[in-house]
């Protein structure tokens, strides 16, 4: 019986074949060129070990093969996408809704999640990178050359502090779902969550009584998208906002982004793909923040719109969906009508480097890298509005998109990073006269204690972050 | 090293049949495998491979002095003695030391500290295999091997060194020494490994995923549906994971001329809990039965006991964990009362009570070797039951469902022998030409989707947003 049912041929086709397949891919891996970075994934990948005795000992040689090997393999990228295309043909979309489980992510097996770079290792690695992309992006600059950039994160500039160090706050991230061809972050804060902020505000509110305080939580848009079968009509981040915002102490005064944006939520104020705001989101919170500062925002005509096509953001390369791929991106930025000179301070930097508000050189996946070239731990841009008005920003990368705008308004605009920051901000404002200070944060940042402890590292850290001017030029001025 | 990483597929596996093949004498081939599989192992434990290695040779010599002895029982027994003592004390150090201690502690209250030894993967198989080893040439039922390189062979074969199945050494002590290349079983190696990576890959992985998302939660967060959802999916993951791997080393072996004995039989068709016990690992049921419940006196002396030590034994060997211990007496009641009674009552059962009898309790079973934290496994067993607060279902669970809803159809089918089915039947009404490329067709399309899905899984993105 068995006989009748395989021919020697039949036999030897299928064992050359298999034999063929498995030796022909391996070859290939072995002659293709390998990639250092990859922009989607805001990592650096695997590089062959280097080898040693004692490596293979312990078992990490074979270990960093096998990541290797994984993170070079030939065409990972397009087999990546067919791999979401069969996830995704697994079954259906019931009401349109899908859900990524954070748990259930992509992320095991051979390329386990790699334990993040110590900031000290992200830094020299930023350091140490080609030293000029800026001064190349007068002109245009290559993709490549963005891809090349060691971590880049969604800092396309050197010195932006890259991102994956220990943001290890965002355990409140439920899943990731997406809906109507939307991806929503799934917000699990409580109002409990914003008590430490509050109190944090009341230390600063002691510490700088001079100062006006403005706090901005800026929502992350789930409220807003969710159906009601999946939120059960509960707006979890209008409750944790609420909740801070109420217990604000006196002086402090708030800024409601949040019913702004809700008001616009049927525009273009939330990326499809991506886990950040867009500009024109960002522009609605600063007519927000106008109000609680007192000045009259500029009209959106009197911007001047850009656009970046083709971009795909964090929450796509998190999920690899094939619905999110064909809404897809486009970052748009509103240029403000002010001549502006920015200086960005690296870690550890009290010397700051010549910078542009916009990146405009920024593409794919990095593209909301384009406000402000990503996260650097301080910036300062002094516009030619000749008013006096000087203000601090504390932000997350959110708050990239929205200080901007503040340019047209203020002479000069500090923008604090609060994870890569070090430096008194006591010393700071008082040094450089500024009057104003606004946290801009949110709803997963402000709710971290990891959060609240950066910003009171601020109030006793004894370094000076920037140069003192020389007491001639002080006495010039 | 594991079969369904790239490394294996692309660098390992061909690198080793391209070594294999070149030579085309046996002794040469022996050692080439011999050396790939150290390598094998060493890819992950590169310390632990000593370990094997000694416990190879002390077998080696264990079988020397028996067989030299075979006319006098008594010194013989020396042998089996030393070779359970030194292979039971090898488990015992390196997969129980921490449970002993703590369970001492607990018992005594004592502060003992625990050595913390990572288990050395594979010991739980390779010691159990040279135990058979020196029992079957005690007994008689096989000469022992004179070269040690062969012994070597049967010890760290890469095929089922890791997972199972225990390979007994009179299942392959011929095809150590005269096993010829044949291409018909290359390719049903092929074949068999194909199916094996894709249930892995495509099945049990996306089970294990989903697994997580529902049995993953703080318990205040799950539903009832959900729990009983999560609890499914470890099922589908657990069979689908370790038959998978069977089928890979069952697929390997015949692309090196061995033949291993079947580990699974579609054990989630079972009619019974005895019978299921027929169909699962059965490599492991069988060495239980023939070396410590038929040596106890089996059914003739002081059967439930033997059943207990049986069942108590088998629990422990999947874990060093209480969780496990009660999992296997949990099968050991449950046997016990079939045997009894249970068994005749059942029988006049329609089928489908059989079958829903046994999945309910294989089902509930698992859940007690999913959670080593007994104090969860209460909770869950609460929230199953209802006795909760916890509502009945949602979203979660509905879109779940529907978004895996051809996945979960396909991996129920493939629970059952339909697939088996399909392909007698194929052959049957096909020729053989026509059939054997419906079988090339369906091998690609198994190796392409688990590589593509290995390949995916390369794909991680830094899992927190920077802000």
């Amino acid at each position: 019986m068995q006989q009748n049912h395989s021919t020697p041929f039949m036999n030897w086709l299928q064992t050359l074949l298999f034999a063929s397949v498995l030796v022909g891919l391996g070859v290939v891996f072995v002659l293709t060129p390998k990639e250092s970075v990859s922009e989607g994934e805001k990592r650096k990948l695997a590089q062959f070990p280097e080898f040693s005795w004692s490596a293979i000992g312990q078992g990490a040689f074979m270990q960093r093969i096998d990541d290797f090997v994984a993170d070079n393999f030939v065409f990972r990228y397009t087999l990546s996408d067919v791999a979401g295309q069969i996830k995704q043909r697994r079954g259906w979309a019931q009401d349109d809704i899908q859900v990524f489980s954070d748990k259930s992510a992509n992320r095991s097996g051979s390329g386990a999640p790699k334990p993040p770079p110590r900031a000290s290792e992200t830094e020299t690695s930023a350091e140490s990178a080609s030293p000029s992309i800026v001064s190349q992006s007068a002109g245009e600059l290559q993709a490549k050359t963005v891809r090349t950039e060691p971590y880049p994160g969604d800092s396309v500039a050197p010195g932006a502090a890259s991102a994956q160090s220990e943001d290890a706050p965002y355990q409140n991230i439920e899943s990731v779902i997406i809906y109507k061809n939307r991806a929503l972050q799934l917000f699990g804060g409580t109002p409990q969550m914003a008590v430490p902020f509050t109190a944090l505000l009341a230390r600063y509110q002691q510490e700088l009584p001079q100062t006006t305080l403005y706090f901005m939580a800026i929502p992350v848009g789930a409220d807003y998208y969710l159906p009601a079968k999946v939120n059960k009509g509960v707006m979890r981040e209008k409750m944790v906002i609420d909740q801070a915002v109420s217990l604000l102490p006196p002086q402090v005064r708030p800024v409601h982004a949040y019913d702004k944006l809700a008001e616009h939520s049927d525009e273009y104020v939330y990326f499809n793909t991506d886990h950040h705001w867009t500009a024109l989101g960002a522009y609605y919170a600063y007519t927000a923040f106008a109000e609680a500062a007192q000045f009259a925002p500029l009209p959106l005509s009197a911007l001047t719109k850009k656009e970046i096509p083709n971009f795909l953001g964090t929450l796509y390369h998190r999920t690899l969906s094939p619905a999110l791929k064909s809404k897809g991106d486009t970052v748009e930025y509103y240029k403000v009508p002010v001549q502006t000179s920015v200086k960005y301070f690296s870690s550890g930097s009290r010397q700051g480097q010549p910078t542009q508000l916009y990146a405009e050189y920024a593409r794919g996946a990095s593209a909301y890298g384009v406000f402000l070239g990503g996260d650097y731990p301080l910036m300062k841009i002094t516009s030619d509005v000749k008013n006096g008005r000087k203000i601090a920003m504390i932000k997350d990368s959110y708050g990239n998109a929205f200080a901007p705008y503040l340019a047209s308004h203020y002479e000069e605009v500090y923008v604090l990073d609060y994870r890569y920051f070090n430096g008194n901000i006591k010393t700071l404002m008082q040094q450089e006269g500024i009057q104003e200070l606004l946290f801009a944060h949110n709803s997963y940042v402000f709710v971290s204690g990891y959060t609240v402890q950066r910003a009171r590292g601020f109030l006793t850290d004894p370094a000076t972050p920037i140069a003192r001017k020389s007491p001639a030029s002080e006495a010039a001025q | 090293m594991v079969f369904s990483s790239l490394t294996f597929l692309f660098f390992f596996l061909p690198a080793c049949l391209i070594c294999y093949y070149a030579f085309p004498q046996r002794p040469i081939r022996n050692l080439i495998l011999t050396v790939f599989s150290l390598i094998f192992y060493a890819w992950g434990e590169p310390i632990w491979v000593s370990l094997l290695i000694i416990s190879s040779v002390w077998d080696f010599l264990n079988g020397l002095f028996i067989d030299h002895f075979k006319n006098r029982k008594s010194l013989a027994r020396l042998g089996v003695i030393s070779s359970l003592g030194v292979n039971l004390g090898l488990l015992a150090s390196f997969k129980y030391a921490d449970f002993i201690v703590e369970t001492v502690n607990a018992l005594t209250g004592l502060g003992f500290k625990a050595p913390g030894i990572l288990l050395p993967i594979g010991i739980s198989f390779y010691t159990f295999q040279t135990i058979s080893y020196t029992v079957d040439v005690y007994r008689g039922e096989v000469p022992a091997q004179k070269n040690w390189l062969n012994f070597m062979l049967f010890v760290v074969c890469f095929h089922q060194l890791v997972a199972g199945p225990i390979v007994r050494y009179s299942h392959i002590a011929r095809e150590i020494e005269e096993r010829v290349f044949n291409v018909s079983d290359f390719s049903n190696g092929v074949t068999r490994f194909c199916k094996g990576l894709f249930k892995k890959v495509f099945i049990a992985n996306t089970a294990g995923e989903l697994c997580l998302q529902f049995l993953g939660q703080d318990v205040s967060q799950t539903t009832v549906a959900g729990e009983w959802f999560g609890l499914l999916m470890f099922t589908l993951q657990i069979y689908f994971d370790f038959s998978g791997y069977s089928d890979m080393a069952i697929g390997l072996g015949m692309m090196f001329g061995f033949h291993y004995h079947e580990n699974f039989k579609h054990p989630y068709t079972a009619t019974s809990i005895t019978d299921f016990w027929r169909r699962w690992h059965i490599s492991l049921g069988t060495f239980f039965r023939d070396y410590v419940y038929i040596p106890l006196g089996g059914n003739r002396r002081h059967p439930i006991r033997n059943i207990f030590i049986v069942w108590g034994l088998t629990g422990i060997w999947h874990g060093a964990s209480w969780n496990f211990v009660l999992w296997g007496l949990y099968f050991g009641v449950i046997l016990w009362f079939e045997k009894f009674l249970g068994l005749r009552v059942l029988e006049r059962m329609p089928k489908i009570i059989q079958h829903a009898y046994s999945l309910f309790f294989i089902v509930l079973g698992w859940s007690i070797f999913y959670f080593t934290d007994l104090s969860r496994l209460g909770s869950t067993l609460k929230v199953l039951f209802g006795l909760t607060e916890v509502p009945l279902y949602d979203f979660k669970l509905d879109v779940a469902i529907w978004a895996h809803a051809y996945w979960l159809v396909f991996a129920l089918v493939m629970c059952a022998p339909l697939y088996a089915r399909a392909h007698s039947s194929l052959k049957q009404h096909l020729n053989a030409v026509t059939y054997q490329w419906a079988v090339v067709v369906q091998n690609l399309l198994f190796l392409g989707v688990s590589v593509v899905l290995l390949v995916g899984k390369t794909y991680n993105p830094f899992i927190y947003f920077r802000f």
